[in-house]
């Protein structure tokens, strides 16, 4: 009788579990997007362990190490619920470089629980539509609607005019300058600057350094100019010394360097670009802990460059130059655009 | 005394056992009914509460770093009174309502969601209140949710702390 008794009382347990089957996708669907929104995930840049055990946050893990992800999160940082870090989107959408991920990691990084469920995750930013996942059901889901906003890496763009100079007169004889183009950087000071908030941070150790010079074609009184050559891209320190952390074998994670949109390793420069429009450098966030391991992360990033001249003494040779006027990576010149946010949606589906 | 009928003692089990069979009833009826969904209705204004924080928040965060965010627009112009105070009204409801119409695309998203806003504030020594208006009926099917955001306006020498209270429910 007693047995009877506890089978039955067992039974609507049963029946019970298969009835809330459809809370249950809701109340997934609500967790994935809140470790989606508000979570930077595990390691992040935020974390406490990273510095102490100079672990790197997640979006920079390559497909070796990706098994030591603990946790997919897309917040900036864990202070900053709802705005989203491009890297990690980029990377939690299969966009990056780097790292992909397959269904197997989804479930096991950001859904979680036992029972394999399906999904589809999408994200609207502007005009950019990112999303991952099986295709959607026409009904019996679990939904969840986030409304969230991205922030944009900020960058410098300097227009080559503003730093035109023509105090050097050539001969003959010499008739080339040599002339550098100095950004004066502070990675540590960028990074750890408090009073800006992480959302509008520019922070070197999870974003991408943008250095753009553009109008460098027109701002030459091109008559007199025989070839302007890219002599080298390099750090130095302030004694003026390298830090040769360009200089190794190429890394597409340490920096990326175009020259009208051509990609070019600093050991294999064009010899001549009195004809191009725009030189970029990006220095990419691994560089970070480059510098961090040397204590180098107050630096200059050099453009050296030779031009060679017409020997006319009766004309004004132009070349670019910071020697009188300085052009530091910081938040207070016309020509920076701070890191900014833009507005957008998640959808979260689960069944 | 004791008689060698022993009826009694039958009726007696009888009567435990019939006891028992009544409180299991009770218990397994009791049971099953407390385990239905009474979760369901909880998720869904979830939902939506969620959503309604979530677009305060946004609207609370400027796109860059020093301007001001177009909910402290809003609550600076309900400060000032007046024709401003008429302008914050529909600029809320542009905003907010394109906010919670907001997708990705990959659903159809039904404007089914009407909302009530108040901005409280202190006047002097007493909470007073500024209707930003509503949107809709508010005799709805579904039960309402409340959801708001304090927005300190630090202009001219003293703060000022406003309330934006949102009721959002769905038609």
């Amino acid at each position: 009788m007693i047995a009877l008794i506890m089978v039955l009382s067992m039974v609507p347990g049963i029946l019970a579990g298969v009835e809330s089957s459809r809370i249950d996708y809701d109340a997934v669907a609500y967790r994935t997007s809140v470790i989606l929104c508000e979570d930077p995930g595990s390691p992040a840049s935020d974390d406490v362990q990273i510095s102490v055990s100079g672990k790197k946050p997640w979006e920079r893990y390559d497909l070796l190490h990706k098994s030591e992800i603990e946790r997919l999160g897309l917040a900036v940082s864990s202070l900053t619920p709802n705005i989203l870090s491009k890297n990690k989107v980029e990377n939690f959408f299969n966009m990056g470089d780097e790292l992909t991920f397959d269904e197997e990691d989804y479930r096991s990084l950001v859904i979680f629980g036992d029972y394999p469920y399906n999904y589809n995750i999408s994200l609207k930013i502007g005009g950019d539509t990112y999303m991952n996942g099986s295709p959607v059901p026409d009904s019996g889901y679990g939904y969840m609607r986030r409304l969230v906003k991205m922030k944009e890496p900020g960058y410098a763009l300097i227009d080559s005019a503003d730093y035109n100079e023509t105090f050097k007169s050539v001969t003959a004889l010499d008739p080339s300058v040599d002339t550098v183009f100095s950004v004066p950087l502070d990675y540590y000071g960028l990074q750890n600057n408090r009073t800006i908030g992480e959302e509008y941070r520019f922070r070197p150790e999870s974003e991408p350094v943008s250095v753009t010079l553009y109008n460098f074609r027109n701002s030459l009184n091109r008559s007199d100019v025989t070839s302007v050559e890219l002599t080298d891209v390099l750090l130095r320190n302030s004694n003026g010394d390298e830090i040769p952390v360009l200089s190794g074998d190429y890394d597409d994670n340490i920096y990326r360097l175009y020259i009208d949109g051509t990609q070019y390793r600093i050991n294999g420069l064009p010899p001549d670009i009195k004809d191009s429009e725009e030189i970029r450098m990006e220095l990419m966030p691994d560089l970070y802990s480059e510098l961090a391991g040397a204590g180098q992360l107050k630096f200059t990033l050099d453009f050296d460059m030779t031009y060679t001249f017409e020997p006319d003494e009766s004309m004004n040779h132009y070349f670019i130059s910071t020697e009188d006027k300085e052009a530091p990576f910081d938040y207070d010149h016309s020509y920076m655009t701070r890191p900014y946010l833009r507005e957008g949606a998640m959808e979260v589906l689960i069944w | 005394m004791v008689g060698t009928d022993d009826s009694a003692q039958l009726f007696t089990i009888e009567g435990i056992i019939a006891g028992l069979i009544m409180l299991s009833t009770a218990f397994i009826v009791i049971g099953s009914v407390n385990i239905y969904t009474p979760g369901d209705a909880h998720i869904s204004d979830m939902q939506l509460k969620q959503l309604g924080s979530d677009a305060l928040l946004m609207m609370d965060t400027p796109d860059n770093y020093g301007e001001k965010s177009k909910l402290r627009i809003i609550v600076e112009n309900v400060s000032a009174g007046g024709a401003k105070a008429e302008w914050a009204k529909s600029e809320f409801h542009t905003v907010f309502g394109d906010a919670l119409k907001t997708g990705t695309g990959t659903t159809d998203i039904i404007d089914s969601i009407r909302y009530n806003t108040t901005v409280y504030f202190r006047d002097g020594n007493k909470i007073d209140n500024y209707p930003l208006g509503e949107t809709g009926s508010e005799i709805a099917r579904q039960p309402s949710v409340s959801t708001g955001r304090l927005v300190l306006v630090d202009d001219s020498g003293t703060n000022k702390i406003f309330r934006v209270e949102v009721r959002l429910w769905r038609e």
